[in-house]
């Protein structure tokens, strides 16, 4: 399925829109009694879709057209019923399959408009939200709109009901088709079967193939994003990665540089390192013992270390007791010595 | 920008590094001090077990202190009585 594709205007704080139209639908077939005009796009010049559009009343967020460049298209009622087919799909989105159908034709500069409710006879909203996309399908009869003039331009807006809201919409898919079904052939009612019968193919289609641009372009988005970000806006963590790693890098130079001085200070802070982390644990290591004997070593006994932490299960109150007496032994000492300190500073030789 | 400014500190930083130049230690005594610490940290590991050292932190704490500042006093007064014309006894 290939798709065409107007690019919306990606306005300060609002969202790029990409407008996806469609060759006609797969899975229709052109049959004797009904013919299928794939319907052009038009964008609604105030198509923005903000963060959130928190109400919004009969907005009109989509518009098909039969327009020069597509099948002519004779507006007909009395020799064709006709039928709207169109699909749209939110890839990702959060949006509310509510909606409204207005038919605008255009009659001589006379436009009739008219306003379809989803809840009443011949207009079928199909809803195909799942896990991974929201869509809806509108499969609506036109009602005999009269007319001045036959013409080949139609247009049919979708709008959106009160208090729909879109959230991170992103990526729309849609495609439309008009079916003129012929009154004059008996076996309308089968045409119309038919058709209703793929809408699930067509839709899953559809749905489908949607997800897909959407997750070409969020790769593709977040490719850009991220060559912009290596450019002008590095991330801060990564930034002080770099940063970090060419410090430790001056670092070793600079300790390459003074020898001998870096090498005393590395033990220094090793030494002091020692007293300031959690020490290891308390394990007795005895060393092992070999013996060589006409050049071949011989190993009398291996290294063997003792985890004295078994004490604590078996004698816990006894290094209870021994802790404490150290520690008094050394809380004592300290106070001997600033004891010592202040009589040799103040006690004047006494 | 980021490498921009690392290549300008590059710049800046080898020639001064390269003023230094001491010798190396010997690879012999960097092996010994090392196991000289391995012995510590594990003998500090047995001490710790007995003598847990969050009891005596402070202790060790003032001890260093005081013993700091005291000996720091005598070494300037012993500087300072080397100057006739202070006349600090």
């Amino acid at each position: 399925m290939a798709y065409a594709e107007y690019e919306g205007l990606p306005n300060n704080g609002m969202y790029p829109v990409y407008w996806r139209g469609g060759e006609p639908l797969l899975g229709l077939g052109y049959g004797d009694h009904a013919d299928f005009y794939q319907l052009g796009k038009e964008t609604n010049s105030d198509l923005y879709f903000i963060d959130n559009l928190p109400s919004v009343s009969g907005f009109r967020f989509m518009e098909f057209r039969l327009d020069e460049g597509f099948i002519d298209f004779n507006y007909a009622p009395d020799l064709y019923d006709y039928y709207l087919l169109c699909t749209v799909a939110f890839p990702n989105g959060n949006f509310l399959p509510q909606v409204g159908l207005s038919a605008l034709m255009s009659t001589d500069l006379n436009y009739s408009n008219t306003v379809y409710n989803p809840f009443v006879d011949d207009f079928y909203v199909y809803d195909h939200t799942d896990s991974d996309s929201r869509g809806f399908t509108v499969f609506a009869k036109f009602p005999n709109i009269s007319v001045s003039n036959n013409t080949s331009l139609i247009g049919i807006a979708l709008t959106a009901a009160d208090n729909n809201t879109f959230i991170d919409a992103g990526v729309f898919y849609f495609d439309g088709l008009i079916i003129a079904v012929d009154k004059s052939v008996s076996s309308t009612s089968d045409a119309l079967a038919e058709i209703i019968l793929r809408l699930d193919d067509i839709d899953s289609d559809l749905v489908s193939g949607a997800a897909g641009i959407q997750s070409a372009i969020d790769t593709q988005m977040q490719h850009d994003q991220q060559l912009w970000n290596d450019t002008y806006d590095p991330d801060p963590d990564q930034a002080e990665s770099d940063v970090g790693s060419v410090i430790d890098n001056y670092n070793t130079q600079l300790g390459q540089s003074l020898g001998l001085f870096d090498y005393v200070s590395s033990v220094t802070t090793d030494f002091v390192g020692m007293f300031t982390t959690s020490p290891g644990a308390p394990v007795l290591t005895f060393p092992s013992w070999s013996i060589v004997i006409s050049g071949a070593s011989y190993n009398v006994w291996a290294e063997y270390p003792v985890d004295l932490s078994v004490l604590l299960a078996d004698f816990s109150e006894l290094l209870a007791v021994v802790r404490f007496a150290l520690v008094v032994v050394v809380w004592g000492a300290v106070i001997r010595y600033l004891w010592g300190v202040w009589d040799r500073i103040f006690g004047g030789g006494s | 920008m980021l490498n921009l400014i690392i290549s300008l500190a590059g710049i800046i930083l080898k020639p001064l590094l390269s003023l230094f130049n001491f010798i190396d230690v010997p690879a012999e005594m960097v092996s010994i001090t090392s196991a000289v610490l391995s012995y510590i940290r594990s003998g500090l590991g047995i001490v710790n077990f007995f003598l847990p050292f969050d009891s005596i932190k402070w202790a060790v704490d003032i001890f260093l202190s005081v013993f700091l500042i005291e000996h720091t006093y005598e070494l300037i007064m012993w500087i300072v009585r080397k100057i006739p014309l202070l006349g600090v006894k």
